[in-house]
């Protein structure tokens, strides 16, 4: 576990992944919501 | 959904300034963009001939920059406090008033990065962040932070826009075309069922709860980014709550100024009333105290331990070199602010916009004699040193507020300032209530 926080925290690179990964998944996230939003089908499609 | 063939008077004045621009408004542009214009060429000097052109040096490596870096995040906090969490704790008056605050949110966050560009020298350098970074160093956690918050922060400004980039999609007329393909894109398809609106109130509900805690975030790191280091006054774990606190403080008030600018400006008077100006005033007057609180525990414990290199640093701030920006500082965001606001006469337009406007100020000063004191008074190895800006640290400092203005102007030249179906929907509440209430007094009666 110490490893791997200590190769996380001081290897080049890996700190820019994560710096990278976050911000990205969290806007993954947000277009998948407004895909969400967006499929919904109008009320008078819904009925026929 | 039921098209009323006339617009309302809430249609009418915000979609107006949308419609047609008056001649203060251009002139009003053109002179921001005059001094966005004067930024520019201070930009290019100094990309030109490096960072010598300012007043930094060593050991004060940093200085306006990185004070407007934390001033602008510091702005930034307006949309989550007012948008998000009186959206959560279901304050009525928010309604109008959460879309502006969003919109300063998100420029004032690009307005925050962009002052790192400005304090690399070298821009390209922005780049090894992501190459090379090293998440050991705080600057890392910092770009995650910012990151974060943008992206949320642009996701909460855009989803509650849905219904009515929809409305300007199908209704609005005497705009040029490329303006009406913009909304019809921007609004993905948005038709308005009620399973829609179901699915957009949750989702907006979740971003509240959830950019709370990323916007804390923000300014936590921010602060950590100086109490990670050994400089006198900023090695100290205060400092996570005292940026919080200032941060909420300066967006409160920076957005008492945009809202009564452009309350007078756009004729909003009736959505941006008495009773938004008297509680967020109220508010304003509660982090007046908070923010007072923390500047005194601060400096009293840091002056009571005299610690030789902080005791410098405590001296510079109270009666030395930067003694009249610190007292500047406490009148500005502590004895005017509890004058003013204190009664319910001082919770008007006028007086708030006053006090908002010092208080904005004395925040900035506020940044400014946190970075530069501190750095001028080091602890190893380097003589006292003495920073002055220069010009071309003023043209950018004065070309970025003037590019924040410019970039929520054109925001709202292009968009609603209030959120439309937001605002109806609590005046539908609120007839409810109203019918409910003569009810109930109606059956007491009997």
């Amino acid at each position: 576990m110490g490893a791997l926080l200590s190769w996380i925290t001081d290897t080049p690179g890996a700190g820019s992944f994560i710096a990278l990964l976050i911000p990205g998944a969290a806007f993954i996230a947000y277009v998948l919501t407004l895909r969400w939003i967006q499929t919904v089908p109008p009320e008078d499609q819904k009925q026929e | 959904m039921d098209k009323p063939s006339r617009e309302s008077e809430l249609e009418q004045t915000v979609l107006g300034p949308i419609r047609h621009s008056t001649m203060p408004f251009w002139l009003v542009l053109g002179g921001l963009g005059l001094i966005v214009l004067w930024g520019l060429v201070s930009l290019g000097q100094q990309w030109w001939l490096g960072l010598g052109v300012t007043g930094l040096n060593r050991p004060v490596y940093w200085g306006v920059y990185l004070s407007n870096f934390v001033f602008f995040s510091g702005i930034s906090m307006a949309g989550t406090l007012i948008s998000a969490i009186l959206r959560l704790t279901q304050a009525e008056w928010r309604r109008p008033i959460t879309r502006i605050a969003e919109t300063i949110t998100f420029f004032a966050l690009i307005l925050c990065l962009m002052q790192i560009l400005f304090d690399l020298g070298r821009p390209d350098r922005f780049l090894y962040l992501f190459i090379w970074g090293r998440y050991a160093s705080p600057f890392l956690w910092d770009v995650t932070a910012i990151s974060l918050y943008l992206i949320s922060s642009g996701f909460y400004l855009y989803l509650p826009m849905l219904p009515d980039l929809a409305r300007l999609r199908d209704r609005l007329t005497g705009v040029p075309a490329w303006q009406r393909r913009l909304y019809g894109i921007l609004a993905l398809g948005w038709h308005g069922s009620h399973e829609q609106h179901r699915r957009l109130e949750k989702a907006i509900s979740v971003m509240a709860v959830l950019i709370v805690p990323i916007g804390v975030s923000v300014h936590s790191v921010v602060s950590w980014i100086f109490g990670m280091t050994m400089q006198p006054m900023w090695h100290s774990t205060i400092l996570g709550p005292y940026f919080v606190v200032g941060a909420i403080f300066s967006g409160i008030a920076m957005l008492f100024i945009l809202m009564t600018i452009l309350r007078r400006a756009w004729r909003l008077e009736r959505w941006f009333g008495d009773k938004q100006y008297n509680y967020l005033g109220m508010l304003l007057l509660a982090l007046t105290l908070l923010w007072g609180y923390f500047t005194f525990a601060e400096h009293l414990t840091t002056a009571y331990a005299t610690l030789i290199h902080e005791a410098e640093v405590v001296e510079l701030r109270l009666t030395g070199e930067y003694a009249i920006w610190f007292w500047l500082m406490v009148a500005c965001n502590f004895v005017l602010p509890i004058l003013i606001l204190s009664w319910r006469k001082g919770r008007t337009p006028t007086a708030t916009f006053i006090v908002s406007a010092a208080i904005v100020i004395g925040m900035w000063v506020e940044r400014y004699i946190i970075v530069a004191p501190s750095l001028t008074r080091p602890v190893l190895g380097f003589e006292p040193a003495v920073y002055t800006p220069s010009l071309i640290e003023i043209g950018l400092t004065l070309g970025s507020l003037a590019l924040f203005a410019l970039l929520v102007l054109i925001f709202f030249k292009l968009f609603p300032i209030i959120s439309i179906w937001e605002v109806e929907e609590g005046e539908a509440i609120e007839a409810v209530k109203r019918k409910a209430r003569e009810l109930v007094t109606a059956e007491a009666a009997r």
